[in-house]
């Protein structure tokens, strides 16, 4: 009640300070915000799972306010879920203020107090961040601070607790980061560095998070300051990019990796190359033993503050995306590679309009362990993988432009994903699946729009085969209406051979957005960034308002 | 400038590289038991097909061991993972209508398994959310630790008079006041049987299937409902004694050399344990 009191306080003081302020150095100020709603109405179907919930409707919500005044910024969010939608987990049920910060800026020196966000680097020892649809917000709460004390160098650090829920993490986390723009430090003695003439930048960078928690266990004596470091490097050029990081994680006995005092680390390497029609790239990247959490029994998405990017594509099209990799943190070893071509007009392949073909390969094994017997838990060798393949992906998209009204997508996808062992279940064992997906958009005129995806998989493990077909058609700028089937055609059990059919349409004027669905949602994961979140099956009506200001 | 920033830069860095405790060994310590009167119900939710499940019986197992009968250990099979087979591997029905009621009130299944209630408290004392006192294993520990500091408020003591022929079990509770206790609070009976030989998941063990898991203490039934008996309807007074009887029989599905009754007081409002108490029906 006093949170609330003292943020309705602060923001109904805020237009008569800068009112008073007018005429001398702030002015009036702005206000900005958005706000967004997604209530869904649940019935139950035996067919799919959908079980009866006794609340019938429930709702997440959220809205942010934010106020800027020249060197200052401050802002909140209102969070309501009466109750929580089904997948997201029950401590969310209930509504409160749950952000809230002052931020100022004075020449060099930026401060915030309150919740903020931030990452290190990639994020490999430290990413406070905020993914709605997962359910994930592990905002810090606590102090900030940006310096800059001379060009090219740029100092952050950072103190506070984690967003857990409606409430805090038990561990105190701190840490600084420090970036070297390599070009802006020499630019002032060497010419040749300086942004206008220089073909190349170079920026290194380093990081340390340590956290903090009370060993309150009875019987093991658990580290109470865990530290973590990292180093990166990244090189830029018109035509090229590289990037890579190495992390190191000193003994942190959890909940996730069953209390072992190993050390932890991991490597992430990326690199591209671009020119017009043509692009390469490739990533690389090993984790072993890199769950960091502000609270060691932590589990599932809770508390995280190493954050292992993904290096497998992520899907837009259902099938496709319907075995997501989820990045596994206790180790893995894994590569992407993607190569992108346009055939220029009036090139055999490239017809009258171009060809844009797209070719990726992703691929993820465990590491090479062998276990120790004692609290060290194993030894991993680093560039030997393990026998287990965890996820393989290859996919080729070619975009073809029919005519100037119709555009067609074709993509072929082989995949191949251990079920066992990225959801962390049993029994399912390793799925093989072919996908095709086809799909077309035929531009009727210039507000009239229609777009229709088929696509089919084809698999003799886990649900088997699946089909999908979606029909869409948009009114620009303010309607749209769609169809969706996903049909599980070939599970191996007939009563489960299921349509998930839905309908939806949406209005949209100016920044707000309404939508209305109807139908039925398949269970299945959802991820984003290789971290991913559970959502159970559900039939029913569904409405989304979104608006921003 | 310079010097300056690179002196505050140095202070962070000699903050952070100071914030580091490596362990090298050893990795646990002697636990120093204190004497109370107060024990402590631990109750283990799990399943047959969750293979992260033993882990958490093997932590409650090792606590009732350190902390020598102050640590009460009933396992309840609930959620989707107790769910039966109808043949083969993981076919036996561990699941009851007491642990089903457990797992809808207090949302088990959505948090998942393993998970564990310490004398039922929510670990930051906000009772609104059910889920708030659904620890990991790795919380039990320290969470049973302080509640063994806690000074015992009922004293509870059974008498049982057990016929093994026909199974037939008489018990008496004798609930004695220690403090002042108010009108919500309840007694709870459960009957509970140890090591049961059959199949459990075990990820990271050869094989994952296990054949013969002893099962322990496995919750069978309650005597009184899952929420128990209110104990009367005014405020009790330190030094009063209620006294409760119950007459059940044993199924002879059950073993019943390794049957014991656990009984506990609680607050039914916040449904947190202040005592437990248990008995074998054999010795």
């Amino acid at each position: 009640m006093k949170k609330v009191l003292a943020v309705t306080l602060f923001f109904l003081t805020f237009p008569f300070l800068a009112k008073a302020q007018e005429t001398n150095k702030f002015g009036a100020g702005e206000i900005h915000g958005n706000f967004q709603m997604m209530a869904q109405n649940y019935l139950v179907d035996s067919t799919i799972g959908a079980k009866e919930v006794s609340e019938k409707i429930r709702m997440n919500s959220f809205a942010n306010l934010n106020y800027t005044n020249g060197n200052f910024k401050a802002g909140m969010r209102y969070e309501s879920y009466e109750k929580a939608l089904l997948g997201f987990d029950p401590r969310y049920n209930g509504s409160d203020i749950t952000y809230r910060y002052a931020t100022y800026t004075n020449d060099d020196l930026e401060f915030t107090i309150g919740n903020f966000y931030e990452q290190f680097g990639s994020g490999l020892i430290f990413r406070s961040y905020e993914e709605r649809g997962l359910g994930i917000d592990n905002a810090m709460d606590g102090i900030r601070v940006k310096y800059k004390p001379t060009a090219g160098v740029y100092l952050k650090s950072i103190i506070g607790k984690q967003r857990f829920y409606f409430a805090k993490g038990e561990g105190i986390v701190r840490g600084l980061d420090a970036e070297f723009n390599l070009n802006e430090i020499l630019s002032g003695f060497l010419p040749e560095f300086n942004s206008e003439k220089a073909h190349y930048t170079y920026i290194l960078g380093g990081s340390m998070v340590g956290k903090y928690q009370a060993d309150n266990d009875p019987i093991r004596i658990l580290p109470e300051n865990v530290a973590a470091f990292a180093g990166r490097f990244n090189f830029i050029s018109d035509k090229f990019n590289f990037y890579t990081e190495y992390a190191y994680k000193i003994n942190d006995p959890s909940l996730t990796n069953g209390f072992i005092y190993k050390k932890g680390e991991a490597l992430f390497v990326s690199a591209n190359y671009s020119v017009k029609g043509f692009s390469l790239s490739a990533s690389a990247k090993r984790v072993d033993n890199m769950d960091f959490r502000s609270d060691r029994n932590a589990d599932v998405n809770n508390l995280t503050m190493s954050f292992l990017p993904a290096i497998s594509k992520q899907h837009t099209y259902a099938l496709p995306a319907f075995y997501p990799y989820a990045t596994q943190p206790l180790g893995e070893i894994g590569e992407q590679f993607e190569l992108s071509y346009n055939f220029k007009k009036g090139s055999k392949l490239g017809g009258k309009y171009g060809t844009l073909v797209t070719i990726n390969f992703s691929n993820a094994n465990n590491l090479d362990t062998t276990q120790t017997g004692n609290e060290q838990g194993y030894t991993a060798a680093f560039f030997r993988k393990g026998e287990t393949l965890l996820y393989r992906d290859l996919n080729i998209e070619v975009v073809k432009k029919i005519s100037p009204k119709l555009k067609t997508t074709y993509t072929y996808m082989y995949q191949v994903f251990n079920k066992d062992r990225v959801q962390n279940v049993s029994g399912y064992g390793t799925v093989f699946a072919n996908i095709a997906v086809f799909e077309m958009q035929y531009k009727i005129n210039s507000k009239n729009t229609f777009r229709a995806e088929l696509q089919s998989m084809r698999t003799k493990q886990d649900f088997g085969d699946w089909a999908v077909a979606l029909a869409e058609y948009t009114v620009s700028p303010h309607w749209f209406f769609a169809a969706l089937d996903q049909y599980n055609y070939g599970n191996a059990i007939a009563e489960k051979r299921a349509h998930y059919y839905s309908g939806s349409f949406g209005y949209t004027k100016n920044a707000t957005r309404f939508i209305v669905g109807y139908g039925k949602q398949r269970e299945g994961y959802l991820c984003v960034g290789g971290v991913c979140r559970l959502i159970p099956a559900s039939y029913g009506l569904s409405l989304s308002i979104s608006s921003t200001f | 400038m310079k010097n300056s920033s690179l002196f505050i830069f140095g202070i962070f860095v000699a903050f952070t590289f100071a914030a580091c405790d490596e362990i090298t060994g050893p990795y646990t310590e002697e636990v120093n038991v204190t004497e109370g009167g107060r024990k402590i119900l631990l109750e283990d939710f799990t399943g047959h097909e969750c293979g992260n499940c033993p882990y958490g019986g093997l932590e409650a197992i090792k606590l009732d061991s350190i902390y020598k009968g102050r640590v009460i250990v009933v396992a309840t099979h609930c959620s989707f993972f107790a769910d039966t087979n109808k043949n083969g591997k993981f076919s036996y029905n561990f699941k009851t209508p007491v642990g089903d009621e457990l797992d809808q009130y207090f949302s088990i299944e959505t948090a998942g398994l393993p998970k564990g209630m310490v004398n039922r408290q929510a670990k930051d004392g906000d009772y609104g959310i059910f889920s708030n006192r659904l620890l990991n294993y790795t919380e039990w520990g320290s969470s049973i630790a302080m509640e063994l500091n806690k000074t015992a408020a009922v004293n509870l003591s059974l008498t049982k008079n057990y016929d093994t022929l026909n199974r037939n079990l008489n018990l008496d509770v004798e609930i004695e006041y220690l403090a002042k206790g108010n009108i919500n609070q309840q007694l709870v009976v459960y009957l509970v049987e140890d090591s049961i030989i059959n199949w459990q998941k075990w990820y990271g063990h050869i094989p994952e299937d296990v054949s013969n898991f002893a099962h322990r203490h496995v919750l069978r039934k309650s005597l009184n409902g899952t929420w128990g008996d209110r104990l009367s309807g005014s405020v009790k007074s330190a030094g009063q004694i209620i006294s409760k009887s119950f007459i059940t029989s044993i199924s002879p599905k059950y073993n019943q050399k390794h049957c014991y009754v656990v009984a506990f007081v609680q607050n039914n409002l916040t449904k947190e344990v202040l005592q437990v108490e248990e008995i074998k029906l054999m010795e």
